[in-house]
């Protein structure tokens, strides 16, 4: 199987698995399940919408990552951009829907004229996001690196291949 | 093996390790405090004793650990003014190992007739219960925290 088909092949399943399975979500959810989440507060339709959205982009770095040679400039800038796409929907959906909280969320519902407040601290899984996601680029970097090295070599073999022929024939 | 390569197997066990970590948190979170909610897992109740004037709010659960990982359950009590200051408040907390089950009780005295006072004034008084679920070295939590009034405003 080639690269490009590779890359095509990834892009549905990316497709299918972050922007069709949320948005049909709430279809597939019993309805009580659904009213229970909306009178806490938490807007999920808003938070499966968020994740399709960034699944789409997360679906084009995929396919265009198939299409650039392994050795540009441009791979190693897909595969970071894809690394960054990926922690952004980890930070959305420990978040419940907002990013800005880093993993802290805050639910309160009002109940018989009390008020019902959940404090959900996942910081942890946001940091551990980051930290992976930092080590992801530095291993693209690196095979970036080595992507080079290879092409440098293989070109130097060829090259000399090519002035051995050369010289064979003007003897 | 290239560097890139052992990067690769570093980032793939650590991958595992989180998603792991973070369902086994999850589980065990949401079982116990399912378990305290659907169950009569945690009773709140209120005695007065009109002779002496006294009223003490008991809280008595009995939680059930049935994740895979150690869990701390912290209950609260406390009595509120508006601008969330504290009138009386006690709390206690427990270990829960997996599969553990034990009981939790908690009685926090009334200061009735500083409540009293504060709702004659027309002031309102809260009554705060919170509970809070730690797992995984106290990194990861849930907490929850219930305000009812006491009382009517005048």
């Amino acid at each position: 199987m080639s690269r490009k088909t590779g890359a095509v092949i990834s892009a549905v399943i990316t497709l299918a698995i972050f922007v069709v399975l949320p948005l049909y979500l709430p279809d597939l959810l019993p309805p009580d399940m659904m009213l229970m989440v909306s009178n806490m507060g938490f807007d999920l339709e808003g938070l499966l919408s968020q994740i399709a959205t960034i699944g789409v982009v997360m679906a084009l770095i995929t396919l265009l990552k198939g299409f650039v040679e392994r050795t540009s400039v441009a791979y190693l800038i897909l595969s970071a951009g894809s690394s960054i796409v990926t922690l952004m929907i980890i930070i959305q959906s420990v978040g419940l829907g907002d990013m800005q909280n880093m993993g802290v969320t805050t639910i309160s519902l009002e109940v018989e004229g009390g008020v019902n407040t959940a404090v959900i601290d996942m910081r942890l899984f946001v940091q551990l996001a980051i930290a992976l996601v930092a080590l992801q680029i530095l291993q693209s970097i690196l095979e970036f690196r080595d992507a080079r090295v290879e092409e440098g070599r293989r070109q130097l073999v060829h090259d000399s291949t090519m002035r051995a022929t050369v010289e064979n024939r003007a003897d | 093996m290239k560097p890139s390569k052992a990067l690769g197997a570093v980032i793939l066990v650590l991958q595992l390790a989180s998603v792991l970590a973070f369902g086994l948190a999850v589980h065990a979170m949401v079982d116990v405090s399912m378990n305290m909610a659907q169950s009569e897992a945690l009773v709140i109740e209120m005695e007065m004793d009109e002779a002496s004037g006294q009223a003490v709010v008991r809280t008595a659960a009995n939680p059930r650990n049935g994740g895979l990982l150690g869990l701390d359950i912290e209950i609260s009590l406390g009595i509120t003014d508006d601008d969330d200051n504290f009138l009386a408040s006690d709390s206690t907390q427990l270990h829960l190992e997996p599969g553990e089950e034990k009981a939790l009780t908690l009685a926090l005295q009334l200061p009735v007739w500083e409540i009293q006072e504060r709702m004659f004034r027309g002031e309102e008084v809260f009554l705060d219960l919170e509970l809070k679920f730690r797992t995984l070295y106290d990194l990861v939590s849930v907490k929850n925290v219930m305000k009812l009034p006491l009382g009517e405003q005048r």
